[in-house]
C-alpha cells in the first residue's frame, strides 16, 4: 500500500483544559473521499483545526504527503497544498469575485485570472453574482462560494467541515452533486466532516468519531453493512443508511 | 451541477442558481466613468492622486493663510494615516498623536543636533514614528477598546519621556533654524500628501488592501486562505505610523519653536480621527474631504467662538453617527453604500417625474429586494 496523503497518529488535542480528541487515527489516501462522521461535539471539527493548524496539537503526529506538518505554521499548510472550507466561511463584506481572489492569494495574477475563469464556467452562478457582496448569498450560494474559495488554488486536500449544514435536504443532494463533480474533475482528496446521511453517496470511505475517539473505520461498503453503528449514529431505521440512495421523505 | 430538475419542488429549490427575469448577469466593468475598462482603471487611479493636490496648490490665491493650510494639509495626511489603520484593518488609533509627535522630534533633534537638510529630516520624521511602530507593533495583539487604550497610554509615555529629558530639550523647547519658508512648507506638506493619497489608492487597488478587508471581515479564514495576517497588519500599522510620522515632521519644520505638548496633543488624535471617519474611512478622498471641510469649519468658528464649536462640533458627530454612518463619501459612489433613508429619498427624487405624471410602477420599499431602486446591484465595496 502507498503512503496516504494525510496520515494522524495518536492524535490528541482540545481547547484550554478540556481534551477533546483522545489518540486518533486516520488515514486518507490520494483520491479517496473520506467522510468523517460523528455527532455533536464528537470532535470533528477539531480534527480538522488540527490538521490545517487553527488549534496546536497535545500529542501525536500529523503527516501531509510524506512530511510532518504538525509544527509548521498554518500558512505553510496552506501553502503545501492543503484547503480548508470552514462552515460559513466567507468574507461577507467582500463581493463574490473578491472572496476569489482572496482564496487565490499567493498565485500569480496570471494563474488567477485564469483560475478565476475556469470558476466562472464551473459556477455559472457566482459568475451572475460576480459583484454582489457574499452577505447578500442565499446559504446554498454562499457554500457554492465557499467551496470555490477553496478550490481555486487547486489544492490535493479539501477539509470541509459540514458543507450540508443548514441546507434544505433538496439542496444538499445538490451539493453533493456537486461535490462528486469537483472531485472528479479536480482528482481532489477530500476530507469532510458531516452528520447528513446523504454525503454516503459521495464518500469512499468513512471514519467515525465517538466522544473524541476513533469509532468505526474502512471503506463505505463496511459500514452500510454494519447497520447498528450506522444507524446508531444516524438515529435512523437501518434500513435508509443501507440503501443505495436513500429516499426522499416528503 | 446537477442534471434537469426532476420534480417541482427541484425546481422551486433550484431556481436561486438559474437566470431568472430579475436577475442580472454581471459582466467586468467594461467601462468606467464612460471609458473604456482598461483607460477608466488607471483614471481611477490616478484622478485622486493628481487632482487634490492641483486644487490644494491654488488654494493659497484663495485664501492666504498658509499657517492655516499647511495645518489644514498636515491633517489630511493624518486623517488618511487613520483611515490606512482603521479603515483596513478595524484598529482604532486613540494614541495616533504618539507616532506624530515621534515623527516631530525625530525632525527636530535630527536638524538640531546634524543639521541635516529638510528633506532628510522628513525622512528622519517617518523613520522615528516607523521605528515607535516597531517598538509599539505587539500592541496589535489587543483589539478593540484594549487596542485604542493601550496606544492611548503608549503615546502618554512617549510624551512624558519626551516632555521630560534634557537631550529633547524637554525644558527649553525645540527652536529650529527656518528651513522652509511658509510657501515651500505648504507645498512640502502637499508632495507629503501626494504620497499618502498614494498610498491609500495602492492599498485599494492591490491584492494586499484585499487582504487586509479579508482580515477585517474574518481573521481566521483570512488566515485559512492562506493570508499571512500579523505581516499584514503590521504592514498597514507601519505605513500609517509613518505617514504619521512626515505629517509631524513637516508640522515641526513649519513651527519651529514648541514644546512637547504640542505635537502630542491629544485633541490631534481625536480630529484625525474625526476628520477620517467624517469623511469615509475605506475611501480614498473621504478623509482629505473630512479634513478640508471639518479644518475650515474649525477655522471660522473655532477661533472666534470656540464654545459653539465644540457644540457644532458635537451636533455634527452625533448626525453623522446617526445618519451617516458611512462619512460623507456614503452621499456619492456606489448606491449601496447610502444608508437606506437616503436611497429612499434618492429613488423618489429620481422618479419624480413619472410619479407626478402617474406613469410610473409602484416603487419597491428599499428592503424588499437586493437591487437599489436605480438598478444596480448594491452593497459594493465601494470606494
Amino acid at each position: 500500500m502507498t503512503t496516504p496523503l494525510l496520515e494522524l497518529r495518536n492524535v490528541d488535542a482540545g481547547y484550554g483544559t478540556t481534551q477533546v480528541l483522545w489518540d486518533v487515527h486516520l488515514e486518507v489516501g490520494e483520491g479517496s473521499t473520506v467522510a468523517l462522521l460523528g455527532t455533536n461535539g464528537a470532535g470533528k471539527s477539531t480534527l480538522l483545526r488540527v490538521v490545517v493548524g487553527l488549534l496546536p496539537l497535545w500529542g501525536g503526529e500529523i503527516h501531509f504527503d510524506g512530511k510532518r506538518i504538525d509544527r509548521w505554521d498554518p500558512n505553510d499548510r496552506i501553502g503545501a497544498s492543503i484547503s480548508y472550507m470552514s462552515e460559513m466561511g466567507v468574507f461577507s463584506q467582500l463581493n463574490v469575485e473578491d472572496n476569489l481572489r482572496v482564496g487565490g492569494t499567493g498565485l500569480s495574477s496570471r494563474d488567477l485570472r485564469a483560475a478565476l475563469k475556469e470558476t466562472w464556467e464551473e459556477f455559472p452562478m457566482l459568475a451572475q453574482r460576480r459583484h454582489a457582496p457574499a452577505g447578500s448569498l442565499s446559504g446554498g450560494q454562499r457554500k457554492q462560494l465557499g467551496l470555490a474559495k477553496a478550490l481555486i488554488r487547486q489544492p490535493r486536500l479539501i477539509l470541509m467541515d459540514e458543507p450540508s449544514s443548514g441546507l434544505s435536504p433538496i439542496l444538499v443532494k445538490e451539493m453533493v452533486g456537486i461535490l462528486a463533480a469537483i472531485r472528479d474533475r479536480h482528482q481532489v482528496t477530500i476530507l469532510l466532516a458531516e452528520q447528513n446521511v446523504k454525503v454516503l453517496d459521495l464518500a469512499n470511505e468513512v471514519a467515525i468519531l465517538h466522544g473524541g475517539r476513533n469509532g468505526f473505520t474502512g471503506p463505505i461498503e463496511g459500514f452500510r453493512a454494519q447497520t447498528d453503528v450506522a444507524a446508531q449514529f444516524f438515529g435512523l431505521p437501518s434500513a435508509e443508511v443501507k440503501a443505495e440512495e436513500p429516499s426522499e421523505k416528503h | 451541477m446537477p442534471d434537469q430538475p426532476t420534480s417541482p419542488t427541484e425546481e422551486r429549490f433550484n431556481h436561486e442558481n438559474k437566470v431568472g427575469p430579475h436577475t442580472r448577469i454581471a459582466r467586468g466593468p467594461t467601462r468606467v466613468w464612460g471609458l473604456p475598462s482598461r483607460w477608466g482603471r488607471w483614471i481611477r487611479r490616478l484622478a485622486p492622486i493628481v487632482l487634490a493636490p492641483t486644487l490644494l496648490g491654488f488654494a493659497p490665491h484663495l485664501y492666504n493663510n498658509l499657517s492655516f493650510l499647511t495645518t489644514m494639509v498636515v491633517y489630511v495626511v493624518l486623517a488618511e494615516g487613520v483611515n490606512v489603520l482603521y479603515g483596513y484593518t478595524g484598529y482604532l488609533p486613540f494614541g495616533y498623536v504618539g507616532f506624530f509627535g515621534a515623527g516631530a522630534y525625530g525632525a527636530a533633534l535630527s536638524i538640531s543636533y546634524w543639521h541635516v537638510s529638510g528633506f532628510a529630516a522628513l525622512a528622519i520624521g517617518g523613520l522615528a514614528a516607523a521605528l515607535i511602530g516597531l517598538v509599539l507593533s505587539p500592541l496589535l495583539r489587543l483589539s478593540g477598546a484594549y487596542f485604542a487604550l493601550a496606544t492611548l497610554a503608549a503615546s502618554q509615555v512617549i510624551y512624558y519621556i519626551v516632555a521630560n529629558e534634557p537631550w529633547t530639550y524637554g525644558e527649553s523647547g525645540t527652536s529650529l533654524p527656518e528651513i522652509f519658508n511658509a510657501n515651500q512648507a505648504y507645498f512640502v506638506a502637499l508632495g507629503i500628501m501626494t504620497l499618502a493619497i498614494a498610498v491609500t489608492v495602492f492599498i485599494r487597488e492591490s491584492h494586499f488592501g484585499l487582504s487586509l478587508r479579508a482580515i477585517r471581515s474574518d481573521p481566521v479564514s483570512a488566515a485559512m486562505a492562506g493570508i499571512n495576517v500579523v505581516k499584514a497588519r503590521t504592514l498597514a500599522w507601519f505605513i500609517s505610523a509613518a505617514l504619521a510620522g512626515l505629517a509631524g515632521a513637516i508640522w515641526a519644520i513649519m513651527t519651529a519653536a514648541f514644546y512637547a505638548e504640542s505635537p502630542f496633543d491629544l485633541t490631534i488624535s481625536v480630529y484625525a480621527i474625526v476628520f477620517a471617519l467624517f469623511g469615509g474611512v475605506r475611501t480614498v478622498l473621504g478623509p482629505v474631504v473630512g479634513a478640508v471641510v471639518l479644518y475650515t469649519l474649525y477655522q471660522y468658528i473655532g477661533i472666534s467662538n470656540p464654545q459653539y464649536f465644540e457644540l457644532v462640533y458635537g451636533v455634527l458627530i452625533i448626525l453623522l453617527v446617526l445618519f451617516l454612518p458611512g462619512g460623507l463619501s456614503s452621499l456619492i459612489g456606489h448606491s449601496g453604500n447610502r444608508p437606506r433613508w437616503l436611497r429612499f429619498v434618492t429613488s423618489r427624487v429620481n422618479r419624480a417625474p413619472e410619479l407626478l405624471s402617474g406613469t410610473g410602477q409602484p416603487i419597491p420599499h428599499p428592503r424588499a429586494s437586493n437591487q437599489d431602486l436605480g438598478g444596480r446591484e448594491n452593497g459594493r465595496d465601494g470606494y
